[in-house]
């Protein structure tokens, strides 16, 4: 077992582990060969340690919807578009 | 029109690490050219990052303070410049690729009337892990989807005997569409906009659902006031349960009891 990508894509498909006790998880992270410094951060939740153990320092933004195209969005000085959207022209989706 | 031999696959990966990727979309990511990922968690992006040796992410193209929807059009370009260039091109997006995603419905739409293949493979949203989280069934009474700035900036018909659910809300009320996150006095219109239809004490659910599976969903139950001061994500769900009770249309119960009564004559006969 080497990433630590590796490892939660194990523990993301086992359901043992969904149910496992912190004494339980301890085990089966060291039977997956995980080592220790990634099993105490991954016992302990701790997104940011683990993020830093990882080199993965991004933040990452998960915006991909827009309330409306460009040419329906209401202007900025709050005056309607001149063309006001039509249902189920809108793009939210 | 002959499909030429470029094409685009969309697929959701889901949204917790390694539990909802379904064995398709990952042959698809395996089997691709060129993989652009969306997705929501740094570690999720390392993941997706191992199955294919040219994956490449589409985080640079966020700019705060530039519109969105021109980093929309430049990811879509980016993929449609790859699929022109004859390659299998697939779009590894977090969730559903098309639950509140204007990409990759924008990029199949393009590749298709260009004359090239494009499909969308279904992946688990936040609304899914929603539904089981918070133990909610759409059709128990009903349930709207909004974008959150969309609610704000339209007329909405809102109907308070249904489940209301805003995405999006840590942009909520972003005319320009270059926040990264938008603050207190925005969040009050959308409280007030809110307040026409529910009680201010009504009690509303903050809902994240996991990335990692080491991690648990957050289900935080506030009062609709105090939503001004919450702690809102770019990955958090607004969920505001009915306040109120179904009605019955009394007229078309009326009508249909009729239609019943006729049945029961004509069987009579
Ligand atoms: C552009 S939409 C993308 C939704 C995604 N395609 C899906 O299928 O869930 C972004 C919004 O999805 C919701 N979202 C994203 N990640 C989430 C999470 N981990 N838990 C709950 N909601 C989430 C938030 O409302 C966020 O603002």
């Amino acid at each position: 077992m080497n990433s630590i990508t590796d490892v939660l894509e194990k523990i993301g498909q086992q359901s043992n582990l969904k149910y496992s006790t912190e004494v339980d998880c301890e085990l089966q992270l060291t039977e997956m060969r995980v080592p220790a410094v990634i099993r105490k951060v991954l016992i302990a939740n701790d997104k940011s340690e683990l993020a830093q153990l990882s080199d993965n320092k991004k933040d990452i933004i998960c915006y991909v919807s827009a309330p409306a195209k460009e040419h329906e969005m209401p202007k900025d000085d709050n005056k309607p578009a001149e063309d006001e959207p039509k249902q189920g022209e809108q793009e939210s989706a | 029109m002959n499909e030429q031999q470029g094409s685009i696959v969309c697929v959701g990966v889901g949204m917790t690490l390694g539990s909802h990727l379904s064995p398709l979309s990952r042959s698809y990511i395996e089997q691709a050219d060129v993989v652009f990922s969306l997705v929501s968690d740094g570690l999720v992006e390392q993941w997706i990052g191992q199955m294919n040796p040219d994956v490449r992410s589409l985080q640079p193209y966020y700019h705060e303070g530039t519109s969105r929807l021109v980093s929309y059009n430049a990811m879509v370009a980016a993929m449609i410049a790859e699929v022109k260039a004859g390659k299998k091109v697939v779009g590894a997006f977090y969730g559903h690729p098309g639950v509140f995603a204007c990409v990759p419905h924008k990029v199949i739409e393009q590749a298709r009337a260009l004359g090239y293949y494009g499909k969308m493979e279904p992946g688990i949203s936040a609304e899914d892990c929603l539904f089981s989280d918070l133990a909610i069934d759409p059709g128990q009474f009903g349930c709207s989807h909004f974008e959150a700035s969309q609610f704000m900036f339209y007329k909405r018909i809102i109907d308070p005997s249904a489940y209301l659910i805003l995405w999006q809300v840590g942009i909520a009320g972003d005319l320009s569409l270059s926040k990264f996150s938008t603050g207190e006095s925005y969040r009050q219109v959308l409280i007030d906009i809110l307040s026409l239809h529910y009680p201010k004490d009504h009690q509303v659910i903050l809902y994240e659902a996991p990335t990692l599976p080491i991690h648990s969903h957050r289900i935080e139950s506030l009062p609709l006031s105090s939503l001004l001061h919450a702690e809102i994500h770019g990955y958090t769900t607004l969920v505001i349960p009915p306040c109120q009770e179904l009605t019955r249309n009394m007229e078309v119960l009326q009508r249909l009891d009729a239609i019943d009564k006729d049945h029961k004559n004509i069987k009579l006969v």
